[in-house]
């Protein structure tokens, strides 16, 4: 249960009193003229966030590098599953280069004919979704 | 045999494992924790720049909580316990340890033996 402060005066100066307990019951909201402004979390959640943007800034700079070709997948895709459904296809320079029921098979090509930057995907009408349960480690951050 | 490793609470059934980039053969040797759960193998993030590995794809990875985050691709060659695995799909995660899936652990026989914190891992 989060726990709120007013802030009365923009500029004045205020004594908190609180300890890992407090913060452990929920963050505190610091309030000004009725409107939610900044939130006091304990230590680990800020560690914890500060790990998860790190990890969300890096996977989205991974994944831009896929562009075009997933664009061009996307775009291909209607056409794809009539030709190759239930298959994996390598898309290089926007265009299909390669196909396999078996991705494994399908990658030691792609790596024999140096074929990069390549996207290769399963041609499905709905995207692959993989379980990955365990929770993950969170790093320590530096603050 | 192996033994778990007691300095992970609880203690966990971990094997040395190399990830080798195919193309360039370079190898990041580390701690393989055998995951069951997992469906798909989790390699650390640093090793995707220490090794040059090469973004091939991307996929939904669904968490315990049943978030569904899309997660880059690549392929490796894997070596656990000194058996060969020449290609396999991994996707990355900010940890220091190899999550073997179930894509790896499916090559393999393997026998769990929580109590005595033991485990085989054989191939067939």
């Amino acid at each position: 249960m989060a726990k709120t402060v007013s802030l009365k005066e923009a500029q004045a100066t205020y004594s908190l009193s609180m300890d890992k307990a407090d913060l452990e019951q929920g963050p505190i909201i610091l309030e000004h003229e009725g409107e939610p402004v900044a939130a006091i979390i304990g230590i680990e959640d800020y560690r914890r966030l500060v790990a998860k943007q790190d990890d969300d800034t890096w996977r989205q700079e991974q994944l831009q590098r896929l562009e075009p070709n997933r664009t061009a997948f996307e775009r291909l895709l209607p056409e794809l599953l009539k030709t190759h459904k239930g298959q994996f296809v390598a898309i290089h320079k926007g265009e299909v280069v390669d196909a396999d029921t078996d991705n494994r098979e399908l990658a030691k090509r792609i790596y024999a004919g140096k074929l990069f930057p390549v996207y290769i995907q399963l041609v499905s009408a709905q995207p692959r979704v993989i379980e990955l349960p365990s929770p993950e480690e969170v790093r320590r951050v530096p603050l | 045999m192996f033994r778990y490793d007691t300095q992970v609470m609880p203690p966990a059934p971990v094997v040395k494992t190399q990830v080798i980039n195919p193309l360039t053969e370079e190898t990041s040797h580390l701690p393989g924790k055998l995951d069951t759960g997992a469906a798909m193998t989790v390699i650390p993030r640093d090793i995707v720049t220490a090794l040059h590995l090469e973004q091939m794809g991307d996929v939904l990875c669904q968490g315990y909580d049943g978030v569904e985050t899309s997660r880059p691709l690549y392929y490796v060659a894997l070596e656990v316990t000194g058996y060969h695995i020449s290609m396999v799909e991994v996707t990355t995660s900010p940890r220091r340890d190899v999550l073997l899936g179930r894509d790896v652990l499916n090559h393999f026989i393997l026998t769990l033996n929580g109590k005595d914190l033991t485990f085989e891992l054989q191939d067939p």
